[in-house]
């Protein structure tokens, strides 16, 4: 008996013993690493830091390298040996149509990219409006009222995010702050409605700041700290952008608003839009690649199209274009184009790309090295994708478009043209024609590698896309297919 | 720290504890029991018979005249009298003073007891499942660094992959099939009780006793939700084993080298002019063909490759107290593994053991294990092996630099790649792991038929790692770099606290076993990694992330915290121990469960007959059939239940997962048919039928763009998985001097995604594997090449003839007639009507069966051990053979020994580069001679006067052949990107290939 009772308590101690720290834990455990939406948005005072972080969705997706690289090679702005990132399905010749399929990784997939981006950045913009318009809340911190700057960048955001869904997808869904998601019908909408809302969106945000005072209280994007001016400005230049690429052919062009633009433009921009891009601005494809086209050209991945050279050179041995088939190599180019020496370096035949297979069109004998300097080798730093240069040529295409050539319009042009291509300048006395041509010409050897869609949006609108390119992204198989829509594409001769 | 602050304060306690009942003990009252011990049918004494008290440790040995002395305490002390080859007998002490006994021959000696998902520990005569056991001598043949290498072709069933083969890392294991889609198929892993959650890495082979292993539900259920892969039980050595009042020592040292066997071949020639001994690089040839001869080639084997050293230490001491009542098992271990790449030092791992039983009184017992380990492994040569692979096949990796320093950087002109060396010599790439498992049970017996069993288990996990690429170090453009550092450390704690009540008694013809089980797991993990470039100082020792530019510093952290309470009950019964019932219920409630399915049922059943015990089959030694059904599980990931809002660098960016309350574990329900045989006194047999269905399958399933978030955890698929299963054991040979024994096993394992809740997906490489439901798992997607002239007939123009327009070409692809036999050949892929090249399948991973063999052979004192593995079919897709010929180095480039009209041109060839494409998918039948031992043992002699009981010496060798066709490095390479199973996911691309090994042992037991 005895000795029963001494094991039981050494039993027992053993027992107490073991479980005597802190070892039980409850059964529901929180999720320390991040919030959920409730708690996301029960601050009102972190709203700007939301806004922050879609802003950040947005900028990585329009400068990483999904859809971007796809689309600049298609356009011939940029080239590349590579397929990564679907660009080999892209640039090869013939077009084929997009391979839409739900096989593939989302990050691989050009279509994809923006789709699930744009979208998880709208989600944060829709919720501040909500917050804000529908239920009341007030953005104050310290002393300071924020509630109308943050209302300001909620709608600007909704506007750049469907803007940018309606320039790539022939259609998508219109999600608001109203749309209840459980309800939601998951019918599409036409990128001509997609287009009209997001601009009814911007001009919004553009109302409240011009009659608003205000300083956001943090930096929405790395050095840039908007004011309601900057930000009207910023707006401005954006919808003129977006109205202006958001044609698909020249006679959709021709029918746009060109007043609107002009309007938009004339209170766009008066300096270059740059982001100081450290890490985690530096570009995504959705979750990772953070290659922007400014760190692919300074890794010798991506050069400047022989389409681009030609037009800078276009009688010159070495700017043959289409690149001469068979010839593995072109001599260095002289252009009356200062930009040339300034902008691009000839660096001869690359070393790895081959041209047997993806075919001659992916040669070029020029990097493009802008903006080593700023953002270039090491992928952090200044990048400019909003230039000043784009909005002028946006008011100077309004305003040939809208009143015809004039000299307004051609110190416009002029500004880079001469000021940095040191070229012969326009009059304002060209005719209508050699006035857009020269207006296109600054477009794509000015602007090319800035944001990094624009030359295939400048070219689906002037109807000027190799053939056989695809103008616009169905929406993706993955999408069609969670709700057994048929898959369809685009492209193809 | 807390943590182990808190172990230290217990481990004192226990100390303490065990010091007061010792001192109790001592004041029993004893008596001697003495008597012989004969043969039962030719009466001859028998010495070194085990005489043990049960329940206890205590016990002693007949001399050589089959006489024993004992020492009992009281009348109810029942004696266990067991010799090998002797039934064993219990006979009870009584008021005897003199017990003499007569043991039988048994012609079941090759009996063996399992302890793994059973109530305590059960014959496995008398199991209604399969649990496999891998004994000590196979084991020790050959030790594996890492244990898990140790059970490839031991067990029917099992497989052993992995993505890498570079010293210290882990393979993959997988147990009869795959039974989820998403994540590894890796089993639980158990250690001398401790449930385990790191590498097998930590562990060292030499101290291991005996692995059991678990193959499906139908067996595992016992362990519910964690146990739907199975379960590894890994028991290590004891002092218990050994005779009171002895010890010994045993040192075992290794000393070999390792080296590459096979290397993928380069091409020789060239599509570029080469004139006066130099290519020209820019000017291809006309014909566009390779077939001129590089001038000078280098051999990677010579310059890149290093035949690494290999050692190993191992000294043991065991020992057993004078009455048996406090045994230790002690072991240090050290392994230094080079690996085969130059200049890198691979794995270096120090592990301490310490195994301690102590028997308090006849009741109460105390064991514990504890292993502390420590690595550091050399990480250098694990990212390299792109740059490997594309380099020129005449690059001289050992050229120096302009500026005199070694392995010049861009040694390449065909394409920018830097020099593996360079890259290693310049930088920094290290892991330190510290591990401490620990576990500590007091067993009580309370009265003869019921045991009481708490349990407190351990694994403390912590890994550093740290890189730097010096500010300096020059890139591939001969610019210098800016320097870069980053750093990043883990820690995990993982608890188990467990309580047992045994019940074990017969009535009548019955005899029942109960155990009730409570567990309560805890794992609390947390990690932070911080990076940085810019450096602001040159060099290779500085790792302060204040050198970096503020603006290039990213950070980031994890934390996660795992509870979950188990109960279970089991009731084992048999009648005349011939009718076999067992089942088995655990409900398990787990954090990782969605809010509104926290606790979940998992359960056995299972019966066998053992038809021997009433029908005499001729030359029949024992005939068991057997079935069971089981249900466990496998947890959700620790984030899955949870919606999330994504961060990145301070900012809280966009929704990510959608949350799911209802988010349930996956299921595995096995069914397991199986027949057991010995028979002719030397043969055993068993066979399996295994049927597994996997359903509630945990997938990250993608939602609608629309609603902000990109992907919701959901219970969303079935697989099955169907198992067959032969193993044959022989002891083919017994005599005094010659012994022979040998396993053969052969397996067929078939994975159907046989439902998906979700649209088809594909993964890994942009998607060259398929999930898509009634597809098999383990399926190749990709474009196919036309190999006939049927599959292009929608290609041809109109008004032109299919079979004028398209011809086969020598190697089986179409072709254009018109191009065939000019630089213009190129393949033609199968496209639908719209031109669009057809995704289809291009191969399936799946072999047709599996075969291991294994030898043991004993001549007087030599042994000699062999262990090959066949796998016949199964597809492979050679990712890395490809990028070598996008790279213009493949082997296939070259058509410099082709008569001319077999030529192809370069064209041709990067034509078939296409991304994931039917010309890369390959056979990965393989015969491997995985290991060998041969070892000579010097028991007599001069060593005896000195001490040493014996000597042995030998030669150890590790994965030294391979026959194959595939044109890789290893044909059981795989994929385990994101955690998949690399057992399925058969992708070779750019890794550290899996190295031979040959070595020399010393064994001293002293």
């Amino acid at each position: 008996m005895k000795s029963y009772i001494k094991n039981i308590v050494a039993f027992l101690s053993f027992m107490v013993m073991v479980s005597s720290c802190n070892l039980f834990e409850d059964l529901d455990v929180p999720n320390e690493n991040s919030p959920n939406l409730a708690q996301a948005y029960a601050d009102p005072q972190i709203y700007p830091n939301l806004l922050s972080g879609s802003y950040k969705t947005w900028w990585n997706e329009s400068i990483g390298p999904n859809p971007n690289l796809a689309l600049t090679t298609a356009a011939e702005i940029a080239t590349s040996g590579y397929g990564s990132w679907g660009m080999g399905d892209y640039y090869k010749i013939p077009r084929q149509p997009i391979n839409n399929i739900d096989a593939s990784d989302i990050v691989l997939d050009p279509v994809s990219g923006a789709w699930y981006s744009y979208y998880s950045a709208l989600s944060t913009a829709n919720n501040v409006v909500k917050e804000i318009e529908l239920n009341g809340k007030e953005v104050i911190i310290g002393e300071n009222d924020y509630t109308q700057s943050s209302l300001a960048h909620a709608y600007f955001l909704q506007g750049l995010l469907i803007g940018h869904l309606g320039l790539l997808y022939d259609k998508a869904f219109l999600i608001t702050e109203e749309t209840d998601l459980v309800a939601f019908d998951y019918e599409f909408t036409e990128y001509p409605e997609l287009i009209a809302y997001a601009l009814e969106k911007i001009d919004k945000a553009i109302a409240i700041s011009n009659q608003n005072t205000f300083t956001d209280p943090i930096s929405m994007m790395p050095g840039v700290q908007f004011d309601n001016q900057s930000l009207s400005r910023f707006a401005n230049a954006n919808a003129a952008r977006i109205l202006a690429s958001s044609a698909r052919t020249l006679s959709e062009t021709e029918a746009l608003d060109w007043g609107r633009i002009l309007n938009y433009a004339e209170n766009g921009i008066t300096e270059d839009f740059a982001v100081d891009a450290g890490p985690g601005w530096t570009g995504l494809a959705i979750s990772r690649d953070p290659y922007s086209l400014v760190l692919l050209s300074g890794w010798d991945w991506l050069r400047v199209n022989q389409r681009l050279i030609n037009m800078m050179a276009p009688n010159d041995p070495g700017a043959q274009y289409p690149w001469p088939q068979g010839v593995a190599d072109l001599p260095e180019v002289t252009s009356p184009d200062k930009r040339l020496e300034s902008d691009m370096e000839y660096v001869g035949q690359h070393p790895s790309w081959n041209p047997t297979s993806r075919g001659y069109q992916i040669l070029s004998s020029y990097k493009y090295v802008r903006f080593f300097e700023s953002f270039g080798l090491e992928g952090i730093g200044n990048f400019f994708f909003f230039l000043k240069a784009e909005n002028d040529l946006l008011e100077a295409e309004a305003i040939i478009r809208t009143s015809g050539p004039n000299a307004e319009a051609a110190d416009l042009i002029n500004n880079t043209r001469v000021g940095r291509g040191e070229l012969t300048p326009l009059s304002g006395a060209e005719d209508k024609e050699e006035m857009l041509a020269a207006l296109f010409y600054e477009r794509y050897v000015e602007l090319g590698w800035t944001y990094p869609a624009l030359g295939f949006y400048d070219r689906r609108r002037t109807d000027d896309l190799f053939p056989g390119t695809p103008k616009q992204f169905p929406i993706p198989a993955k999408e069609l297919n969670l709700h057994g829509f048929e898959i369809y594409t685009f492209g193809g001769e | 720290m807390k943590e182990a602050v808190l172990f230290f304060h217990r481990l004192l306690l226990c100390t303490i504890f065990c010091w007061i009942s010792v001192a109790a003990n001592a004041q029993e009252n004893e008596r001697v029991i003495s008597g012989k011990v004969t043969d039962a049918e030719g009466g001859e004494p028998l010495p070194g018979v085990n005489i043990v008290i049960q329940g206890s440790n205590i016990g002693t040995i007949t001399d050589l005249d089959g006489n024993y002395n004992i020492s009992v305490t009281d009348e109810d002390v029942v004696l266990i009298f067991s010799f090998i080859g002797y039934a064993t007998q219990n006979i009870r002490v009584g008021n005897l003073d003199v017990i003499n006994v007569q043991l039988s021959p048994d012609v079941q000696s090759l009996e063996e007891v399992v302890v793994t998902g059973v109530a305590g520990s059960l014959s496995k005569d008398k199991l209604s499942f399969t649990v496999a056991s891998i004994d000590e001598d196979i084991i020790q043949q050959v030790p594996a660094v890492n244990p898990g290498r140790a059970l490839q072709g031991k067990v029917a069933g099992v497989r052993v992959s992995g993505s890498s083969g570079a010293p210290g890392s882990s393979p993959d294991i997988q147990l009869r099939g795959a039974t989820t889609i998403f994540g590894s198929s890796n089993p639980l892993i158990i250690v001398d009780g401790i449930l385990t959650e790191g590498s097998l890495n930590d562990i060292n082979t030499e101290d291991i006793a005996s692995i059991e292993v678990v193959k499906g539900a139908a067996a595992s259920s016992l362990y519910g939700s964690r146990a739907a892969n199975g379960v590894v039980n890994i028991i290590t050595k004891r002092g218990s084993g050994l005779a009171a009042g002895s010890s010994n020592f045993s040192y075992r040292t290794e000393v070999g080298q390792s080296f590459i066997g096979y290397v993928p071949e380069k091409s020789t020639s060239t599509n570029f002019l080469v004139e006066d001994g130099e290519v020209l690089y820019g000017q291809p040839s006309p014909d566009g063909i390779a077939d001129n001869p590089y001038p000078s080639l280098t051999d990677p084997v010579d310059q890149f490759f290093n035949p690494g050293f290999y050692f190993t230490n191992h000294l043991s001491f065991r020992a057993n107290g004078p009455e048996g009542k406090t045994s230790l098992y002690s072991s240090l271990q050290h392994t230094s593994e080079t690996g085969v790449v130059d200049i890198t030092d691979g794995q270096d791992r120090l592990n301490l053991r310490i195994n301690i039983d102590h028997y308090f009184n006849d009741k109460l017992k105390f064991t514990t294990s504890n292993l502390y380990s420590q690595s550091d492994i050399d990480q250098r040569a694990n990212g390299i092996w792109d740059l490997f692979y594309y380099a020129d096949p005449n690059a001289d990796f050992l050229a120096p630099n302009d500026d005199g320093t070694h392995y010049k950087v861009d040694p390449n002109r065909l394409g920018m790649h830097e020099n593996p060396l360079y890259l290693i010599n310049n930088t920094i790439n290290t892991q330190e792991r510290y591990r401490f498992l620990g576990h500590y049970a007091i067993n009580y017996s309370i009265l003869d038929f019921l045991d009481l069993k708490l349990a407190y288990g351990l694994d403390r996990i912590n890994i550093d790692s740290r890189a730097l690429t010096p500010k300096g170090k020059l890139r591939v453009n001969n610019e210098p770099d800016l320097g870069g550092i980053s750093l990043s450390t883990s820690n995990t704690f993982a608890q188990t606290l467990q309580g047992d009540v045994f019940f074990h008694r017969s009535f009548g013809d019955f005899n029942a076993r109960v155990n009730l089980q409570y567990l309560y797991e805890s794992n609390e993990f947390n990690s932070s990694s911080g990076s940085g470039s810019q450096l602001a100082v040159r060099g290779m020792d500085v790792f302060n992330l204040d050198l970096a530019d503020q603006e290039t510093i990213s950070n980031s952290s994890y934390s996660s915290l795992i509870v979950a309470n188990n109960v279970s009950g089991m009731l084992y019964l048999d009648y005349k121990e011939k009718f076999i019932f067992d089942g088995l219920i655990r409900r398990d409630g787990v954090s990782l469960f969605g809010a509104n399915e926290r606790w979940q049922t998992f359960y056995r059943l299972s019966g066998a007959y053992r038809i021997t015990e009433d029908f005499n089959v001729p030359g029949m030694d024992e005939l068991k059939v057997r079935a069971s059904y089981g249900v466990a599980g496998l947890r959700p990931p620790f984030e899955a239940q949870y919606e999330v809002f994504g961060i990145s660098n301070g900012d809280l960016t966009s929704p990510i997962t959608i949350g799911n309350e209802d988010l349930k574990p996956s299921f595995s329900k096995e069914i397991e048919i199986g027949v057991d045989a010995r028979f002719l006194e030397r043969f055993s047999f068993t066979a399996n039928y295994a049927k597994s269905r996997n359903t509630d399958q945990i997938l990250n399933v993608p939602v609608s763009a629309g609603t902000g978030f990109a992907t919701r955890w959901e219970n969303a698929g079935i697989l099955e998985a169907t198992a067959l299963e032969f193993s044959l054991g022989a002891d083919l040979i017994r005599s005094d001097n010659f012994n022979w024994s040998a396993n053969l096993l052969w397996d067929r394992i078939r994975q159907d995604v046989v439902s998906l809740e979700r649209p088809g997906y594909a993964i890994i490489s942009g998607g060259i594997f398929r999930i898509e439901e009634g597809e098999v798992f383990g399926t190749l997607y990709g474009h196919q090449w036309a190999r006939n002239l049927e599959a292009v007939a929608n290609q041809v123009p109109e008004g032109e003839v299919l079979e004028e327009y398209f011809v086969l070409n020598n190697e089986g692809y179409v072709v254009r007639t018109t191009d065939i036999g000019t630089t213009n050949e190129i393949p033609v892929k199968v496209r639908d009507d719209t031109g669009n090249p057809i995704e289809t399948k291009i191969g399936d991973i799946n072999p047709d069966f599996n075969v291991n063999f294994s030898s043991t052979m004993n001549y007087k004192n030599f042994n000699l051990f062999f262990l090959m593995g066949w796998q016949q079919g199964g597809d492979i897709y050679n990712h890395m053979r490809r990028y070598m010929l996008v790279h213009n180095v493949g082997a296939q480039l070259d058509q410099s020994n082709k008569p001319k009209n077999e030529q192809k041109s370069a064209r041709y060839y990067t034509e078939l580069t296409g991304w994931n494409n039917s010309h890369f998918v390959e056979d990965a039948t393989f015969l491997k001679l995985r290991e060998v031992a041969l070892s000579y043992t010097f028991k007599n002699g001069i060593f005896n006067r000195v001490g040493i009981d014996n000597i042995k010496l030998g030669v150890v060798g590790r994965n030294l052949l391979t026959f194959t066709k595939y044109s890789g490095f290893n044909p059981e390479a795989g994929r385990s990107e994101e955690g998949l199973d690399s057992n399925v996911f058969k992708f070779d691309i750019s890794s550290y290939p899996f190295y031979s090994t040959i070595s020399g042992t010393l064994s001293l037991t002293f």
